[in-house]
């Protein structure tokens, strides 16, 4: 299974992909935002993509919405981690249909919560 | 005739002491307006200096915020160096304790069969013993193995409990991309400011006399070109102190959302999904995961598709 994960800070992509590396996950492919992510995802077969929000040249949500409206990858699970936490922001990201949403800083344990959520609706 | 041509001219003499005596009553008036107007040129003046000096000040500000988010950018990254290694070493001392574990159950499992059976090839062994291993052989033995044993077990919950320290300052490293995300916010707000005062001063014509000295080069005196280009969250400021009510919030908005999340047309192949999630799958197969909320909404939404 190939996790994407999309964050324009490398550090927070560090800690991501080390959380995931603790969950067993050792297939991930990184991208420093949504342009760099919709091109990775032209170049790998990506299973579960995790996006920061606040990006340069295309953000998170912009993200979300390119992908929901592909034909190719309109249904990949896509959750969004950022520090973003307004309401209006909630509705957009669910607007723009991000299956789950997990507000910055977070803790390993919500992280995989929200993974196996997203992953047992599917499996 | 005459007297009407008097009359006119008393009364445009009377118009004219009226008028002197409005004259009488504004001249103090304008007297105080220009002792007010003068008065005030110096605190204009002042303000003006002072506008001018925080227009020079506020590029270096600005790359005093830049000097702070690389300087902690490189910190979290020397930090993050120093927890992949302490993960790296823990491998390592684990694998080692596996190794030892495995050693350990092959030993006692074979001296404990060789000692409980009486067969030519346990004689033949007992014979082949030294004189250091006849000492193992007595009952402290077993025991010296069952404590071998537990010391490994403990050593392993000590290296998983460091694994977990490191996990933890890992995650508690995040705070490097919000404080980025914080100064990133108030370095736009400094272009804001820098912008609307350069305006303020073009609009007042005594202030464009000597103007306000852009530096020809663009890059040294434009704030925005001086920080590093992040995308910021304006709000990023709470996020510290509120994060675990923000997470329940948000979990709740999802709970009571009506939009449909899209659910993967083709079932993920089991065999791709890690073992520890796949494990993790299994266990809560026919229970709630400990956020309810989550699941409800998904199990809502899994319903209607």
């Amino acid at each position: 299974m190939k996790f994407l994960v999309v964050d324009d800070s490398p550090t927070m992509r560090r800690i991501v992909v080390n959380a995931l590396k603790s969950f067993g996950i050792d297939d991930i492919v990184e991208a420093e935002d949504g342009q760099d992510a919709l091109a990775k995802l032209q170049s790998n077969k990506i299973d579960f993509i995790i996006t920061d929000w606040n990006m340069p040249n295309m953000t998170g949500l912009d993200l979300t919405k390119a992908i929901r409206n592909s034909d190719q990858w309109k249904d990949l699970p896509i959750l969004m981690v950022t520090t973003r936490g307004l309401k209006e922001d909630i509705i957009q990201a669910l607007q723009a249909k991000v299956n789950n949403y997990i507000v910055k800083p977070f803790t390993p344990q919500v992280l995989k919560e929200k993974i196996l959520s997203i992953l047992k609706t599917n499996v | 005739m005459k007297e009407k041509s008097l009359e006119s001219f008393i009364s445009k003499v009377e118009e004219l002491r009226a008028l002197f005596v409005l004259g009488q009553r504004v001249i103090p008036l304008l007297e105080e307006l220009f002792a007010f107007v003068s008065e005030t040129q110096p605190l204009l003046e002042e303000i003006n200096t002072s506008i001018k000096e925080n227009l020079t000040k506020m590029p270096n500000l600005s790359k005093q915020l830049a000097k702070v988010t690389e300087a902690t950018e490189l910190a979290t990254n020397e930090i993050l160096d120093i927890i992949d290694g302490v993960f790296y070493k823990i491998d390592i001392a684990n694998s080692n304790l596996s190794q030892i574990e495995k050693v350990h159950s092959e030993i006692s499992t074979r001296l404990a069969n060789k000692f409980s059976s009486e067969t030519t090839e346990t004689k033949f062994l007992f014979t082949e013993i030294s004189g250091e291993s006849q000492k193992l052989s007595n009952e402290n033995f077993f025991a010296e193995l069952k404590d071998l044993s537990s010391l490994l077990n403990s050593t392993r919950e000590i290296l998983d409990n460091i694994r977990n320290d490191a996990s933890s300052i890992m995650l508690a490293l995040q705070i490097q991309d919000i404080t980025a995300q914080q100064i990133a916010a108030v370095n736009h707000l400094l272009n804001i400011v820098q912008t609307r005062l350069n305006v303020l001063l073009a609009k007042f014509p005594f202030f464009t006399e000597e103007k306000f000295e852009q530096k020809e080069d663009i890059n040294e005196s434009n704030i925005n070109l001086l920080h590093k280009k992040i995308a910021f969250d304006p709000d990023a400021v709470d996020s510290l102190s509120k994060s675990t009510t923000r997470q329940e919030e948000i979990d709740k908005l999802f709970n009571e959302s009506s939009v449909e999340t899209p659910v993967i047309s083709q079932p993920l192949n089991e065999d791709l999904v890690p073992n520890e999630i796949a494990g993790a799958l299994d266990e809560n197969s026919n229970e709630a995961i400990s956020q309810e909320d989550i699941d409800k909404l998904f199990k809502e939404e899994k319903n209607n598709n």
